[in-house]
């Protein structure tokens, strides 16, 4: 497992959530005129992730995550699994057409 | 003093001192409205960092519309984030919470000169640290199979069960899945209290924080712990990130079933409570 991945840095590639986290919390009380409770980050959470619908858009959020980490999702060891399978398959498919080539060249 | 148009508010993104302030004059850079720049306001040796922004989009009614609109939120969001992560770079900043919004600069002076001492406080106490977040997730199968192999309570249980009349094993087997479901709970507990004692010691301060539910995560495995700490930059905070990969790579090699997500370094957020001090009381805190 790549360890590196349980440090995230702080930075413009972070999740929409880990800022939103960070950046709303409600346990941060201050003394704006004006302040916005925005519900609650795990509502927001929620919305983000009902919205986010395709992959596409998901990634382009960086929310994708859970769909392809093989440790995390069966989702994403399935992916890992037909993308091994398919290039098994690709290797068989090579290697017999190597074989239907040969004794066309014997043959001559 | 600032000139407000009459249809202009104060966005607030965090205090300095005034002393730091004058170091730096805030080159042309874009504020929270995109057609104004980012400013200094000082009053009594603090300044806050501010934008002026339009009514049309941060009056209150207006502005609690526009944040259910998630893409006007996201990039809001994301620049108070990332300026906020660059004034941190260059300060020691006291970081405000998103939308923290002043009708005019009589209310913004009035609210920095009451906190006065807080703040300068607050930014003495957060000088040199930063925050880190720690989110441990369980996978509930693996730290079932523990429990169901190291209590052999359960076994016995199970084979008395089998015995019992059709209707009476109904009710004893969920009795006993509800013993193995607060067995795995303490468990897990266990491990995330002692990995927390542990990093708790290099850090100034914690706030543990709710876990999130799976429909929240999205993940297979559940939340079990959320936290923020308080780490001095440098040393500190390598030790921390340490102690947190040693966790992963043992929970890994022994197939403890435990994630770690580490994110940070963010500027104080959570510690940076000037007006309520409950919030920062610590639950096992230990230095």
């Amino acid at each position: 497992m790549d360890n590196n991945n349980s440090i995230k840095q702080s930075t413009a590639s972070n999740s929409l959530v880990d800022v939103l986290e960070t950046v709303l919390d409600k346990g941060v009380v201050i003394a704006g005129d004006i302040q916005v409770n925005i519900a609650d980050v795990e509502l927001l959470t929620i919305k983000i992730r009902l919205m986010v619908a395709s992959v596409d858009k998901a990634k382009e959020i960086g929310m994708d995550w859970w769909e392809t980490d093989p440790h995390y999702s069966s989702k994403g060891l399935k992916v890992n699994e037909i993308q091994e399978e398919n290039e098994q398959l690709q290797d068989r498919i090579k290697q017999l057409e190597k074989r239907l080539e040969e004794p066309v060249e014997s043959k001559k | 003093m600032i000139e407000l148009d009459n249809d202009q508010l104060i966005y607030v993104y965090a205090f300095i001192t005034e002393k730091q302030a004058s170091t730096d004059n805030l080159e042309k850079i874009t504020g929270i409205d995109p057609k104004n720049n980012v400013e200094f306001f000082t009053s009594e040796g603090l300044t806050a960092v501010i934008c002026k922004v339009q009514s049309e989009d941060f009056a209150e009614e207006n502005f609690k519309k526009n944040v259910e609109d998630m893409k006007w939120l996201q990039q809001r969001a994301y620049h108070h984030h990332e300026l906020m992560n660059s004034l941190h770079d260059k300060f020691t900043i006291l970081p405000l919470k998103f939308g923290t919004i002043f009708e005019n600069d009589e209310r913004l002076t009035n609210m920095m000169n009451e906190y006065n001492d807080q703040m300068k406080q607050i930014l003495t106490d957060v000088d040199g640290k930063e925050e880190w977040n720690l989110k441990i997730f369980a996978d509930r199968e693996i730290f079932s199979e523990k429990v169901l192999e190291d209590n052999n309570e359960i076994a016995e249980k199970k084979q008395e069960i089998s015995q019992l009349s059709k209707g009476k094993q109904f009710f004893a087997r969920k009795k006993l899945d509800k013993f193995i479901e607060d067995q795995i709970q303490m468990e897990v507990e266990k491990k995330c209290k002692g990995i927390h004692d542990k990093l708790v010691k290099l850090s100034q301060n914690a706030e543990v924080k709710k876990n999130w539910e799976q429909k929240v995560t999205g993940r297979q495995d559940e939340m079990s712990w959320n936290c923020v700490y308080l780490v001095e930059t440098g040393d500190e905070v390598d030790k921390f990130k340490k102690v947190i990969e040693d966790y992963q790579q043992h929970s890994d090699s022994e197939k403890e079933g435990l994630f770690f997500e580490t994110t940070g370094p963010w500027p104080a957020y959570h510690f940076a409570n000037f007006k309520s001090h409950s919030s920062t009381v610590l639950e096992g805190e230990s230095n």
